[in-house]
């Protein structure tokens, strides 16, 4: 599931020595600063490339990635958008 | 009237006159000619003069760069006013200090900010300054369609007010978190664009990208040094950093010459976007400032841009750029550091130890300088501006502004940065006092006792952050660090939180954070 993979990919870079059980849905990555700049684009390009999917600028100015239930959201709207091949 | 008398803005002003058609400003989507730019910022000055905006008032730019806030920011120096540019996604409780330094006539701002504001108890009393501007960073601004409102003939006073009023205040972290208002005239920023210009040879056929935010001083190169010179700005938004191959080709379609940013941005741009000297072919200059260059970083923007001239600025927002240093050869694998190089032109400086004394050739002192570009103060803080210089007599000379940086000159007269004086570093061209950082933590509810340390490697500089938690306190370090981003800007943000069951202290009762600092793993 999408989710699990997202915090394992967070708890391996940015997020690395973290307690993993403070790491919740909820929890704000972007707002907060947890995630800097470079964190969000290498996340956004682990996004892209793991789920074939395309993330606008704008969304990121609208906080679609600032927290792990949000992120998930949004990759399920964009897979489902997508057409099957 | 002979070239040195027009000043930055006089010279924007004969650039409107003599090629009003010429790029000003260019986006993604819009190109603004020069006469369009100054329409809109007339029609904003004019807004601004109804609100009863006037010479001296302090003005509060609270927008996302845009092209709206671009013309704000000319339409209030038109009016003799003091722009203080706050970054959009300051936390409220950190505007709320800057508005109490700086004690603005009005805000500039979008709607949406204005109920953020109104919703808080302290900022009913700023909601009634506030004058809302629709700014959309790429589009085209309502306000465009009133710009009749001021004649030519108020155009011919762009240069209407003298070198020595206040323009800018650029707000910076202080160490005790009151942030500290640095206060620029406009001489300050006449002097600094005429070194700019001349020395990076600016003209009209350039395109300078401007990804600074506007509360930096590097700005002031990006906008005022272009418009002074008939240059075109590109605009860069924060957001399209987060996408470097989206950014690369709008710098590519713009044919941008002169890139101005932090290493950080550098390294963004060679590594997600493929900046290289065939992918931006019109590139024709380099200047970085902000943050060290990790070496390896720097070798591979020299491979990826072999022939491209590449500086290294250096100085404090209170004296702008103070030395600057041309690479001219490649930075060998095993050097740990360029040099920062030779003082401006236009300043004059010497290395003093701590009794104000110069030291003696080769040894370390501190870069203490004087000159049009430093600042005329801290604003309203007259025993913080005071600490800041050495009177004039102690150095032989007139007084000095104390850099706290701490440099060696080798037998070329070529300076090396060593370290600071005091707790404050430099991060992403973000300065940060560890003090303020300590100050906001310490607001935390579960937190008793704080204290922030940072460690440096070639790579990168880490933010430590030690609390001491209050007797019960359910949180995690995780947890902390994220609460601290309603008190902080996000390069604040410490890397790391540990949660400790009291702060080592000295005999003498300072803390002492050598021991935690070295024994704290390494995560990057």
């Amino acid at each position: 599931m999408s989710k699990d993979e997202i915090r394992t990919y967070l708890l391996a870079t940015a997020l690395r020595g973290e307690d993993p059980s403070s790491l919740t849905d909820e929890l704000p990555l972007v707002v907060s600063g947890l995630l800097d700049s470079v964190a969000t684009l290498k996340l956004v390009l682990f996004l892209e490339e793991r789920y074939g999917i395309t993330i606008e600028t704008s969304e990121l100015a609208h906080g679609a990635l600032d927290t792990l239930s949000r992120i998930v959201a949004l990759i399920e709207a964009k897979q489902a958008a997508q057409p099957r091949p | 009237m002979n070239a040195e008398s027009i000043d930055f803005l006089g010279l924007f002003q004969q650039h409107c006159r003599t090629s009003p058609d010429a790029p000003a400003v260019a986006t993604t989507s819009i190109v603004v000619s020069y006469r369009e730019l100054e329409q809109r910022a007339l029609a904003i000055a004019a807004r601004l003069a109804a609100a009863g905006v006037g010479a001296g008032d302090r003005v509060v730019l609270w927008l996302p760069k845009s092209v709206t806030a671009y013309a704000a920011l000319l339409g209030l120096l038109r009016l003799g006013a003091v722009y203080v540019p706050l970054e959009p996604r300051t936390p409220l409780s950190r505007l709320e200090s800057a508005l109490s330094v700086v004690q603005p006539r009005a805000l500039l701002v979008e709607p949406a900010e204005r109920q953020r504001l109104e919703a808080t108890n302290w900022g009913q009393r700023y909601a009634s300054l506030c004058v809302e501007i629709g700014a959309s960073p790429t589009g085209a601004d309502p306000l465009a369609a009133d710009a009749s409102a001021l004649t030519e003939a108020d155009g011919a006073a762009w240069q209407a007010w003298p070198l020595s009023a206040p323009a800018a205040i650029l707000m910076t972290s202080g160490s005790t978190g009151r942030p500290k208002g640095v206060v620029l005239s406009r001489g300050a920023i006449d002097a600094f664009t005429q070194w700019a210009c001349h020395s990076f040879e600016l003209g009209p056929q350039d395109r300078v990208a401007n990804f600074s935010a506007l509360g930096f001083d590097l700005s002031l190169f990006d906008l005022f040094a272009s418009w002074s010179v008939g240059a075109c700005v590109l605009l860069v938004t924060p957001d399209m950093v987060l996408q470097p191959a989206v950014l690369m080709s709008y710098l590519q379609q713009r044919e941008t010459t002169t890139l101005y940013t932090v290493p950080s941005t550098l390294t963004l741009l060679r590594e997600h976007g493929g900046l290289t000297a065939q992918t931006l072919p019109s590139l024709r200059q380099v200047l970085y400032a902000g943050e060290p260059f990790p070496v390896h970083q720097l070798r591979a923007l020299m491979h990826a841009l072999p022939s491209t001239p590449l500086f290294n600025l250096f100085g404090p927002t209170e004296t702008n750029v103070c030395t600057y240093h041309p690479l001219q050869r490649m930075v060998a694998e095993d050097e740990s550091a360029v040099p920062i190089g030779r003082l401006c032109s236009h300043l004059e400086g010497e290395l003093l130890d701590e009794q104000g004394q110069p030291v003696l050739p080769g040894q370390e002192g501190e870069l203490c300088i004087a000159g049009p570009t430093v600042m005329q103060g801290y604003f309203g803080e007259p025993e913080r501006t005071a600490a800041a210089f050495w009177p004039p007599g102690i150095s032989g000379a007139g007084p000095r502004y104390r850099t706290g940086d701490f440099v060696r000159e080798d037998e070329e007269g070529v300076m090396w940065f060593i370290g600071r004086r005091d707790r404050l570093l430099k991060r992403r061209g973000y300065r940060i006092e560890l003090g303020d950082v300590e100050a906001a933590m310490a607001r935390l509810e579960p937190v008793r006792e704080v204290a922030v340390g940072a460690r440096a490697d070639d790579e990168s500089v880490e933010i430590l952050a030690f609390v001491v938690l209050r007797e019960g306190a359910q949180i995690t370090a995780l947890t902390l660090r994220a609460d601290c981003g309603s008190l902080l800007v996000p390069t604040m943000v410490p890397d790391r939180v540990i949660v400790v069951e009291s702060l080592p202290r000295t005999p003498n009762g300072k803390v002492d954070l050598s021991d935690l600092l070295a024994a704290a793993p390494r995560f990057r």
